[in-house]
């Protein structure tokens, strides 16, 4: 670990906490932080048990994990396909969630709000083994899977173009919230479906930096240390599409931070993945608690969606770190 | 012993003649079936309807979704409600935590709009779920049966409704036989686009109650999306009504900018000089009966100048 890195992740895990302590006492409702420790401790005095425990704690608990496992993903795709550019939106998780989400609420209107995560996770899942499967027609080179995720993607938008068109609503509905990536109305049974999963997958990514080092070779060398690259691929693959494709089943699609979170850890800590995974989950998670938190103080009572100012947030930070950094910091 | 055990049938009648007041007041609704508390004192609402509903008979909510325009609840509504109710944000995302600092004892909520939000909200007051955004006239007026049950006004309420009818009939009286073999399309339109309120849509039933006729396809199914129809200037003009009433929510709007086209020029309501404006707020989100009673003065009103 160098010393940049020993520095950077304790820090991380420092501004993570705080922006957490921050999005749990600060929402439309101005409440003391007397009465917050009192609540979230169990402790005596007055409780806001709905607006702390029921609201604020799992929203921020769900932008921790959400945030996290997009950063990973992004990473994953990064390091797969050896290209900046490269994000989970590459592999057609947003798109395909996106245009499952639509299908399912303009087919059946009825059956769909229940059921919109799960169609989401189908439809990001369906996307990206589509891509996959597309690209594994000839031998596989990141270039093709990068061309058919596009394509694939291209089509998806399409799709969701056609439908928002044709049925397209004056009075914006549920589902259009959901598409703009938002924590509104998530609680804990939203958590408890997907925290499993997610640290889950987090854990097992964080634990395969090894191979993901190797992978950032390219296909001839890997193979050449003795690498199943096409095995290997498809499992971290599957590992990527699963972290984005649970995370926008359950908050939407909240734009860049699969893009953005690694680039910002790779300036920060280089490219070896034994630090740069940490480094992208902290970073992530610390954009979405933000987005999340600031959303709600911005405006009150009005809420303005994670997804937006993910992208406000962090694109300008993206942009500065971009242009400040020396090239040999790049790798 | 034996003698309690023979009691025992005579104490559970005796306790489920207790109990049937508050079962009388489970409410069933679009999600379900709620019990509400007897008198509910802290309402709130995140339809405008749902105002319209309270202010009908008097009752003041205490929190309402007003889109974060507190002047989005009209005059009349505020004659009656009063200015004291807090906002809790946009009928999209209302904000949960502003609705549970309110500790209310009933939240009534939108099929379309809060559905995605139902648990979360009954997790802070009794909710129950009405489908205004998607519902017509007829469907809006039983909505507002259903609230008066649900706030334990519906004595009050019912006389309010049938008093509602006697008015409304007395509206259809005098613009029935002005609106015989008219066809009348009322739409919104903002910078970007023309809506029109399909005869499903709750103006669309209203227009046909007052005895107008539509060009419009009717819709299979209330599916929201089928209630509220973009529509391209060739559509409209395949639709062609005779009278049209636009509420405008820009300025100009987009319907403005068709001015000069050939297709819209020839439209048989432009030839006749029979595209009116209407107030889009009033006509648009509002949905009820007092809304319903003022759509109905307007178009007494457009009847009267069209003569």
């Amino acid at each position: 670990m160098t010393r940049r890195a020993r520095i950077t992740l304790p820090s991380l895990v420092l501004l993570l906490t705080l922006a957490f302590v921050w999005s749990l006492s600060v929402g439309a409702v101005k409440i003391p932080a007397s009465v917050i420790i009192n609540t979230l401790f169990d402790l005596d005095g007055d409780q806001q048990r709905f607006i702390i425990n029921r609201s604020r704690l799992p929203r921020s608990l769900l932008a921790v994990l959400t945030g996290g496992a997009m950063a990973l993903s992004g990473v994953i795709v990064q390091a797969l396909l050896r290209n900046a550019l490269a994000s989970p939106k590459i592999i057609g998780i947003n798109s395909g969630a996106a245009l499952a989400v639509l299908l399912g609420t303009s087919l059946a209107p009825d059956l769909a709000l229940a059921w919109l995560p799960l169609v989401a996770l189908l439809g990001g899942t369906l996307a990206a083994g589509t891509i996959y499967g597309l690209s594994a027609l000839r031998p596989m080179s990141p270039e093709r899977l990068i061309l058919v995720g596009i394509a694939v993607g291209l089509v998806c938008d399409a799709g969701v173009d056609f439908i928002m068109v044709t049925a397209s609503t004056f009075e914006i509905s549920a589902p259009l919230v959901w598409l703009t990536g938002s924590l509104w109305a998530r609680g804990w049974q939203h958590l408890s479906a997907v925290w499993p999963f997610l640290s889950l997958l987090s854990a097992l990514c964080l634990c395969l930096f090894f191979r993901l080092d190797l992978m950032r070779l390219g296909t001839s060398q890997a193979t050449a240390l003795g690498v199943n690259v096409r095995l290997e691929r498809f499992v971290l693959l599957a590992i990527a599409t699963l972290l984005a494709s649970i995370s926008v089943s359950v908050v939407g699609v909240i734009g860049f931070v699969g893009l953005m979170a690694p680039h910002i850890a790779r300036q920060l800590v280089g490219g070896r993945h034994g630090v740069l995974l940490p480094t992208a989950m902290l970073i992530g998670a610390l954009l979405v608690v933000l987005a999340d938190a600031t959303g709600r103080v911005l405006v009150p009572p009005l809420e303005i969606s994670a997804g937006i100012l993910t992208a406000l947030f962090g694109a300008p930070f993206f942009v500065f770190i971009l242009l400040t950094s020396r090239m040999e910091t790049r790798e | 012993m034996a003698y309690t055990f023979k009691l025992l049938p005579v104490f559970s009648a005796a306790l489920i003649a207790l109990a049937s007041p508050v079962l009388a007041r489970d409410i069933t609704h679009e999600l379900g079936t709620t019990d509400v508390p007897d008198d509910p004192k802290r309402i709130v609402v995140l339809e405008f309807s749902y105002i319209d509903a309270l202010a009908s008979v008097g009752v003041a909510p205490v929190g309402l979704a007003d889109d974060g325009k507190r002047d989005r609840v009209i005059a009349p509504y505020i004659d009656v409600i009063g200015d004291d109710w807090v906002s809790v944000g946009t009928r999209k995302t209302p904000s949960l935590e502003i609705i549970a600092s309110l500790q209310p004892d009933l939240i009534i909520a939108d099929k379309t709009r809060h559905t995605a939000a139902y648990d979360t909200l009954s997790e802070i007051a009794p909710t129950i779920v009405l489908d205004s955004l998607g519902g017509d006239y007829h469907a809006s007026v039983a909505q507002m049966a259903a609230i008066g049950t649900a706030i334990g006004k519906s004595v009050e309420m019912e006389a309010r409704i049938t008093a509602h009818k006697a008015t409304m009939a007395e509206y259809v009286a005098q613009i029935k036989p002005k609106a015989e073999g008219i066809a009348a399309q009322f739409g919104v339109t903002n910078a970007k686009g023309l809506w029109l309120h399909s005869p499903r849509s709750y103006n669309g039933s209203l227009l046909e109650m007052f005895g107008f006729d539509s060009n419009m396809e009717t819709a299979d199914g209330a599916v929201y999306e089928k209630v509220y129809v973009p529509t391209t200037l060739e559509q409209l003009s395949e639709i062609d009504p005779d009278l049209l009433l636009v509420g405008a929510y820009a300025d100009p709007s987009f319907v403005d900018g068709w001015a000069g086209e050939t297709l819209y020029e020839n439209l048989t309501s432009v030839k006749a000089d029979q595209v009116l404006p209407v107030t889009a707020h009033n006509w648009s989100r509002l949905r009820g009966m007092l809304a319903a009673e003022m759509t109905a003065a307007d178009v007494v009103r457009i009847m009267d100048a069209l003569e």
